[in-house]
């Protein structure tokens, strides 16, 4: 029985990965072809929660856009839950990652905001994080849509988060 | 009239009205995009979208009741994707819902952004591999650097102290055990080194330290050390120099050096008998540089046709036997084409090699001729006699306490031309030393003299250092052509006296 549902927000630059872990995430599939998103697309996925009750994640999955002020911000409307994703083989963005975030926390301080840089599986980790370090991003998981490391749990994590 | 009639329906066709209640049952639909979403359906079961409804009542007042979502994704279960524009509008029990598509006119805006976004994250993929690719070269050479500079120290230790062992009193086989590991320490130093200028020429950051020297000198300090190390093999060693060549250049010392002694090793590693032979002539004199060719001939196994080419690539040995890291003709190669030169390799399999080097030099800039004279080695085999030919006292009493220091020298003095005419056809000496600038003939007319009056080679052959204090810019020309066969200016220091005595007569013993 589904007791309540939460929107949940993917946002950040195009090509970075969102639609693949929405998909990833909702079907547990994967594609290596990039599609641009247009406009949005949405999906619900209800995961049971462990006191028995049911949670209805509502996932929007936002075209890709390198500054949050440029996208349309109606799609952020009423969210829950903000996911940030940026694409850790391409330095462009994340590297004013920063400023997107403090944006989003001074236009909705009430909503949290998950860092996520996606692609794990294309980079070398160890030389990546020398970058994250040197250009003072902070995040919350590193994650690979193409192999689902880290994808349930940044979901699920969220879910906790929101329920609690 | 029946077209607009027409046109009208074909709109109407892309608009879907919808009223719902506050539990989001469906009121009104007209049903001309999803047919079932219809009265008594559920709105929230018609598409997630619609759970914004859920949210936004949370944030609607009564000046802020109306909401625009473009560009949404919608479809029925299963059935075609529309991509349309939502208006919502918030009253006090209903909730208005218009649904416009246009998904013709977003997929068409697709395909341009898909192209353009495609663009550039490739290109941005591509800039952050570099990037990466950069920095892992950079970490590579630094580790390559510090591991040389480390072990260094070490290996020096290890050098001289073996140095030491063996001038003490070893019997035969400690002494060929020092050799061994002095041997060994000389070879970890040479693949270290190659190691570091591979690093460095690779990434763009080797450079080239210009510094004026003696190309005489230094071929002279590589034919000692080769005969030092080729002395216990049945390989000869032959030095040829042009005596054509202005030795005094401006190049990379240490690079000349390593070019040359990465061939010469390369032939002692190939040649198990006969002879190795080192020339090196001028092809081409400018005025600011000369073109010399090198040319380090073995008597080796040679090398077949086909692998030429492949001997100048690093970790290649054609012979897997032989020891060393095959590093040493790469960096050789990079070296000459970083100062502008070829290499070439002529060879038949069993019929020895030979690599010849063309190569520019740039010309000392004129007045810092005498910057060259550094290092000499003092004669130890005998002592030998000198005529100073020096018109002003001064010099003469200083050219006399630098040569009579070293207790090698015999020297005798004189002040003009007549006087030494007289003292060389009475006595033997071994090198004379004559200033341009004499009070009956010059120095220079002195010179010709001595190179044309006479059928006695140990006069007119012998070894003429001009000095003089005139600042004409192309004075060392003036007295080489006059038959001098090194010139000074003044004022000069004791090495660069010592340094071109000691050359002379080492190349009058040969």
């Amino acid at each position: 029985m589904t007791n309540q549902s939460k929107k949940i927000t993917l946002i950040g630059p195009f090509g970075v990965g969102k639609t693949s872990l929405f998909k990833r995430f909702v079907d547990n599939t994967f594609s290596e072809d990039y599609k641009s998103t247009l406009g949005v697309q949405i999906q619900k996925k209800v995961i049971t929660m462990n006191d028995g009750s049911q949670l209805s994640l509502i996932l929007w999955d936002t075209e890709g856009t390198i500054k949050v002020s440029e996208g349309r911000s109606s799609y952020l409307l009423g969210t829950h839950c903000f996911v940030y994703v940026f694409d850790l083989s391409r330095i462009e963005t994340y590297e004013n990652i920063n400023t997107q975030i403090k944006y989003l926390k001074e236009k909705f301080p009430n909503t949290p905001v998950k860092i996520l840089g996606n692609k794990l599986d294309a980079v070398n980790i160890k030389n990546v994080e020398v970058t994250l370090k040197d250009l003072q991003v902070e995040y919350d998981f590193l994650a690979s849509a193409k192999t689902g490391d880290k994808v349930d749990e940044l979901f699920l994590e969220i879910a906790v988060d929101l329920v609690n | 009239m029946n077209d607009n009639m027409a046109n009208q329906k074909r709109f109407l066709n892309k608009i879907q009205l919808i009223t719902v209640d506050s539990l989001g049952e469906i009121k009104t639909s007209d049903a001309n995009l999803f047919p079932n979403w219809k009265e008594g359906a559920n709105i929230f079961n018609a598409h997630p979208f619609f759970e914004i409804l859920k949210s936004l009542e949370e944030v609607v007042t009564p000046l802020e009741k109306e909401f625009s979502f473009s560009c949404v994704h919608l479809s029925e279960e299963r059935n075609k994707e529309f991509i349309c524009d939502v208006n919502i509008t918030f009253e006090l029990s209903e909730t208005h819902i218009i649904i416009f598509d246009y998904s013709r006119a977003y997929l068409e805006l697709n395909k341009i952004s898909q192209e353009r976004n495609d663009s550039i994250i490739k290109s941005q993929e591509l800039e952050f591999s570099n990037r990466l690719l950069v920095e892992k070269e950079k970490f590579k050479n630094n580790f390559i650097a510090n591991i040389n500079h480390e072990l260094s120290a070490p290996l020096t230790s290890i050098k001289g102290f073996v140095d030491l062992l063996e001038k003490t009193d070893l019997d035969y086989e400690q002494q060929e055990l020092a050799k061994i590991i002095k041997s060994e320490a000389s070879h970890l130093q040479i693949i270290f080194s190659d190691m570091l200028d591979i690093s460095r020429i690779e990434s763009g950051e080797f450079k080239l330290n210009k510094e004026i020297f003696n190309l005489f000198d230094l071929i002279q300090s590589i034919e000692e050390s080769y005969k030092i190390i080729l002395k216990e093999d049945i390989v000869d060693f032959k030095v040829t120099i042009d005596k054509k060549i202005n030795p005094i250049v401006f190049a990379d010392k240490t690079r000349v050096y390593q070019i040359i002694t990465n061939l010469l090793n390369n032939a002692i590693k190939y040649t198990d008998e006969g002879i190795i032979e080192l020339s090196i002539f001028k092809v081409l004199g400018k005025n600011r540089k000369q073109e010399f060719e090198i040319i380090i001939k073995d008597t080796g196994i040679g090398i077949p046709k086909e692998d030429q080419e492949k001997i100048f690539n690093p970790f290649i040995q054609l012979d897997d036997i032989k020891s060393g890291t095959g590093l040493g003709l790469y960096v050789a190669r990079n070296l000459v084409h970083l100062m502008g030169g070829t290499i070439n390799v002529n060879s038949e399999e069993g019929q020895g090699a030979l690599f010849n080097i063309h190569i520019a030099l740039q010309n000392a800039p004129k007045g810092n001729e005498g910057a060259a004279e550094k290092e000499y080695v003092l004669p130890n085999d005998k002592k030998y006699r000198i005529l100073i030919v020096e018109n002003r006292q001064n010099t003469q009493y200083l050219i006399m306490k630098q040569l009579l220091r070293h207790k090698c020298f015999f020297v005798d003095v004189v002040s003009n031309a007549e006087d030494a005419i007289r003292n060389i056809e009475n006595r033997n000496y071994n090198l004379a030393i004559i200033d341009i600038k004499l009070d009956d003939i010059s120095g220079l007319s002195l010179t010709k003299k001595i190179r044309n009056d006479y059928g006695d080679a140990a006069i007119k052959d012998m070894p003429i250092v001009g000095i003089s204090g005139i600042s004409q810019s192309n004075i060392l020309n003036v007295a080489l052509s006059a038959g001098m066969d090194s010139f000074i200016a003044k004022p000069f220091t004791e090495e660069i006296l010592l340094n071109k005595i000691t050359r002379l007569l080492s190349l009058r013993k040969k």
